[in-house]
């Protein structure tokens, strides 16, 4: 009796770890063709999942769009472009029908079948979008897979209070003065920002994506050298703004977005790019395959890229836009703070984030980086 | 003796297979296929998006030879287990006294005592590892009170973000869960035995290093262990409250593996590694414990 008891035991597991294992085989589904109507504007109440930056689903630009469409936007939102990978790759289409990444994944994301072509014809922006932000990395076989939306430096931010003056070159950041005053991102675009200050990106901007093992080895010196400054590795904005307001933190390299909220709040904030210039992104929508909500999706890229949509986006982050028709709908106030007339003299300092065909050993040397005593 | 009912054999086992079946359900559903997908996923090699089938042993020897000095996988691993010794020995040193204190000293209200130093169970992990931040930061309270004292004039950085704030923090989210069974082991020590040794001569002091002590030894290995376990396993708490080079511990680089990293064969094989080494600490905790047990039943 007890035999048979522990054979049935036996095959049940064996049953569950073949569905389990299974489960990691199968995926993708059919695609459907049929005659879409797009003059619809009621989706009765249909959810659309947006994989994002945390900053980019305000109400101030996602309500219009919900009101205009009946539906419902849901929004994850991811600490880096890594994580942003990573979710996209567990999740797909099932759950996410919408995807906004920065220069360094969008290829990937391309090049990896996990987004879909865009029907041009449906997003009105895109004649207004200059040709030198429609970056070639979204595109394959002559379909575009992203649209360009927002785009900003990873800058240096300070407590004017503090320090009465940003810096002038990225090796101030070394400065004894600033021990355990300053706070970096958790994120490989550290390792970005070591090459550009060793100069290896003079001739090649791409060069910062390509480094060799010796160029990864200096980089990897520099960060730890630098580590005894660093207070702490930011993965979120919100994380990086609690750190300046609870006094942790001096000086910081971040988003725009983050500089905002903290202004916002009343602190004296302020920020710079040193004369080496910086690193930047440039994000796209794109669609994520498999989605089922195509249609409402490209409706979205159309708000959204759009000069009033992308506005919106602006004024809520404080970002550059990808339509300059945006300005349209600014005041000057506005405008200034997103450089939105002065954007050809902010492109050019900005070496925009590419991807990096050796993710791995960037990854492993910014891990040897934080475990290094 | 009560009279049990009589049931045919049949219906006995099918009694006995219904109690049982759901902790085995649990069980494999929730522990052994879970484990045995990890240790597959171990040996297939990583492709840029997704696993690919390939049997291989590099997951496993990369573990050992990637990396140098302090940042090899191995180092972190002994130094995340350095750090959970040290969690579990001021564990056990918080608790010991205070469970001795509820035990024998305490008269009334037993277990409002004990409730009462288990209470931080109630409070959710997060909202304790961020209340130290409130704590121990550069205008925390603890800085606040040092300059407010005159004994510091300058906010001292050292207290949070760093293997302190790390190991502070686990010590309190881990200690109810060694105060409780060492409550439980103190509670069950007959109280004759202290008695007897007091009637034949020994002083308190020796009562508790001869009687006490290696009678609450296996409620002390007990709790210990969920405090070692807990700690490997814990990388909120390093993620949250560690500085640059504390963040990361054994548990963040696989977690990284299976997040940002996008490498779950390798993160399966960490994993796998750590669950061996976990596991053999426990197996010795336990059969040390099962030695003083045995103590424990000679004494009685």
């Amino acid at each position: 009796m007890r035999k048979i008891f522990l054979q049935k035991a036996l095959a049940g597991i064996m049953v569950g770890v073949m569905t389990v294992l299974g489960f990691t085989g199968c995926g993708g589904s059919q695609e459907k063709k049929t005659e879409i109507d797009w003059s619809k504007t009621d989706f009765g109440g249909a959810e659309l999942n947006l994989l994002s930056w945390e900053m980019y689903a305000d109400d101030s630009f996602v309500k219009p769009f919900e009101e205009k469409y009946n539906c419902k936007i849901n929004a994850t939102f991811c600490t880096s472009s890594d994580d942003l990978i990573a979710k996209l790759k567990a999740g797909g289409g099932d759950v996410y029908d919408l995807v906004s990444p920065s220069g360094d994944s969008a290829g990937l994301i391309t090049q990896g079948d996990l987004a879909k072509p865009i029907d041009l014809e449906h997003i009105s922006g895109w004649a207004d979008i200059p040709e030198a932000f429609k970056l070639k990395d979204v595109e394959m076989d002559g379909k575009i897979y992203g649209v360009p939306f927002l785009w900003g430096a990873d800058y240096v931010m300070y407590n004017a209070d503090v320090l009465s003056t940003g810096i002038t070159s990225w090796e101030e950041l070394w400065d004894a003065k600033y021990k355990g005053r300053l706070a970096l991102h958790n994120d490989i675009s550290n390792i970005y920002m070591m090459g550009l200050i060793d100069g290896i990106a003079k001739d090649d901007p791409q060069a910062l994506y390509n480094m060799t093992a010796e160029q990864l080895a200096d980089a990897q010196v520099k960060l730890t050298e630098l580590n005894s400054n660093v207070r702490k590795y930011w993965d979120a904005g919100g994380e990086l703004e609690d750190l300046f307001k609870n006094g942790e933190v001096d000086i910081a390299v971040g988003w725009p977005s983050t500089l905002k909220n903290l202004q916002d709040s009343g602190m004296n904030m302020k920020w710079c790019i040193p004369e080496e210039g910086c690193t930047g992104w440039f994000d796209r929508w794109m669609i994520v395959n498999g989605t089922n909500q195509e249609q409402l999706a490209t409706l979205w890229i159309d708000w959204i890229t759009s000069a009033e949509g992308e506005a919106l986006a602006s004024i809520s982050t404080t970002f550059s836009v990808a339509n300059p028709k945006a300005a349209d709908y600014m005041t000057e106030e506005q405008k200034k703070i997103a450089l939105v007339d002065d954007m050809d003299s902010l492109f050019s300092k900005i070496n925009f984030w590419s991807v990096v065909p050796d993710r791995e050993a960037y990854n492993e040397t910014w891990t040897a980086v934080k475990t290094t005593e | 003796m009560e009279k049990t009912k009589k049931y045919s054999y049949g219906t006995k086992r099918f009694i006995q297979f219904g109690l049982i079946a759901p902790l085995v359900i649990w069980l494999v559903l929730f522990l052994i296929i879970p484990y045995l997908n990890l240790f597959v996923n171990s040996f297939w090699t990583n492709g840029v998006f997704g696993v690919q089938h390939k049997f291989t042993l590099e997951n496993y020897t990369k573990f050992f030879t990637s990396g140098s000095g302090s940042n090899k996988p191995i180092m972190v691993l002994l130094d995340t287990l350095r750090i959970s010794v040290i969690v579990m020995i001021c564990t056990i040193l918080i608790s010991f006294p205070l469970v001795y204190f509820i035990n024998f000293k305490v008269k009334k209200n037993k277990q409002l005592f004990y409730m009462l130093a288990i209470i931080p169970l109630w409070v959710s992990y997060i909202m304790r590892a961020y209340s130290w931040r409130i704590i121990l930061g550069t205008n925390g309270m603890l800085n606040s009170f040092l300059i407010w004292s005159g004994i510091t004039s300058k906010p001292i950085d050292a207290f949070l973000y760093s293997n302190g704030s790390v190991i502070i923090a686990m010590v309190h989210i881990y200690t109810p869960f060694v105060l409780m069974p060492m409550y439980t082991a103190m509670e069950q020590i007959p109280k004759n035995l202290i008695e007897a040794s007091k009637d034949l001569g020994c002083g308190r002091i020796r009562t508790f290093i001869k009687v006490l002590l290696p009678l609450s030894i296996p409620g002390v290995l007990t709790g210990g262990t969920y405090a070692l376990a807990l700690s490997m396993g814990d990388f909120l708490a390093p993620n949250l409250l560690g500085g640059p080079t504390s963040s990361t511990k054994i548990s963040n680089i696989v977690q990284m593996q299976f997040g940002t990293s996008n490498n779950w064969p390798y993160g399966a094989a960490i994993a796998i590694i750590i669950f061996l080494v976990v596991l053999m600490i426990i197996t010795i905790l336990g059969k040390l414990e099962k030695h003083f047990s045995k103590l424990e039943e000679a004494g009685r």
